[in-house]
């Protein structure tokens, strides 16, 4: 199982997320802002396999983010799915800014499991 | 804003994207916990249970198709949608669309074939966009599906010297009064015929139609009403691979939008867009 970050300012997105994931088995951290999730990833020594990021964050963006996570080399396997409302932004989120994959919301919960099942080894999520 | 301000087409273009963005993340939210629960991720589901999340996943969507259109259209209109170049098999468009519409439709009514008519003649792959033109067409077929309440509905495709692509849309429904047929282009109208179906649209899927498509420079038409059915007609402008440069083809460019807004007045009609 994998230990997984959302970062995302929409808390029932959130619980929806957590709801998923945990009952697939990962571990899932929430985090609201980019500057917290920035403190996250620099204090917690436990790096996140994969961090499910939106863009339109309080205060910075959630590009901010995933360029500090491109940055540090101890998070050089954190794999990094932006899911953002602005789905004119897919090719930019991969090619410019570095994202592993690019989910327009709304997402569907088939879409989402095959994603995240592509990069946790874990094609298969089964529900409790 | 202050009231002496002019209002540009511009600011109505930001506002819509802002909403777009805002509403996705509900949306999400919607649409993820229904399947959760439809899964069983919350517990045993019962029939009427079922029920009931069935009608908050289908209007989810028909919430997400309005967003869809509604953006679409007002991007077309403003000059701002910005068109996709790139080759296509214009077929496999057709077959696309009316697999789409036939497994709906074959889901609700079993009784209503849809037909698919393809032209001989037509390139192997024309230069466009092939999301707007698939919108387009789309939008034509659910607008049969939705007005039209029983009888078969056929598609029909015909390319012309005029390196033009038209899609004609046959329904068997009651027809569109004349009183009607002026207004059926135009956002959100509502004459007096109901729609048929419960996932039935807005009455923007025919504005939207008919901007994207004038922004191709082609159009979409009423092309003949009678009590024993409509026929609405895209003609689309599409150059086949060998009229266009050769660094257009298999490549997939974006065109700019267009400096300023088309000059002809606002489309639309009772579309849905399930």
């Amino acid at each position: 199982m994998s230990k997984i970050m959302i970062v995302e300012d929409d808390l029932d997105l959130c619980e929806t997320y957590t709801d998923f994931l945990e009952a697939a088995g990962h571990t899932v951290k929430v985090i609201t802002s980019s500057a917290q999730a920035i403190d996250a990833l620099i204090r917690e020594r436990n790096v996140p396999d994969l961090v499910i990021l939106d863009m339109n964050l309080p205060g910075e963006s959630g590009i901010v983010v995933l360029g500090f996570i491109r940055r540090l080399p101890r998070l050089h396997n954190t794999k990094v799915i932006i899911v953002s409302g602005y789905v004119d932004m897919a090719n930019r989120a991969i090619a410019e800014w570095g994202a592993d994959l690019f989910l327009p919301k709304p997402v569907s919960l088939e879409k989402l499991r095959t994603s995240i099942g592509t990069f946790t080894s874990q094609n298969n999520v089964v529900m409790q | 804003m202050t009231t002496d301000e002019p209002i540009s087409l511009e600011t109505p273009v930001r506002l819509m994207r802002k909403m777009s963005h805002d509403m996705r993340g509900p949306l999400s939210t919607l649409t993820i916990t229904s399947d959760l629960f439809m899964q069983g991720a919350y517990g045993e589901v019962t029939p009427k249970q079922a029920r009931a999340v069935d009608r908050i996943q289908r209007n989810s969507y028909r919430l997400l198709a309005l967003l869809e259109d509604l953006m679409a259209y007002v991007k077309a209109e403003a000059g701002q949608f910005a068109l996709m170049t790139e080759t296509f098999p214009p077929n496999e468009v057709l077959n696309g669309v009316q697999q789409e519409i036939a497994q709906y439709v074959a889901q609700h009514d079993s009784q209503r074939p849809v037909h698919l008519a393809l032209c001989e003649h037509i390139p192997p792959r024309l230069t466009g966009d092939p999301v707007a033109v698939r919108r387009i067409i789309l939008a034509l077929l659910w607008n049969a599906v939705a007005f039209a309440a029983s009888g078969d509905i056929w598609i029909e495709s015909c390319w012309t010297d005029a390196e033009r692509w038209t899609v004609s849309v046959r329904d068997s429904g009651p027809g569109i009064s004349p009183g009607d047929q002026p207004h059926i282009f135009e956002p959100f109208w509502r004459g007096d015929q109901r729609p048929q179906v419960p996932t039935s649209g807005f009455g923007l899927g025919l504005s939207m139609a008919r901007a994207l498509a004038r922004l191709m420079g082609g159009d979409v038409r009423l092309e003949q009403s009678s009590p024993s059915g409509s026929t609405f007609l895209a003609a689309l402008p599409l150059p086949t691979v060998s009229a266009v440069s050769p660094a257009a083809n298999g490549s997939t460019t974006s065109t700019p939008p267009a400096a300023s807004p088309p000059s002809t007045p606002p489309p639309t009609s009772p579309s849905p867009t399930p």
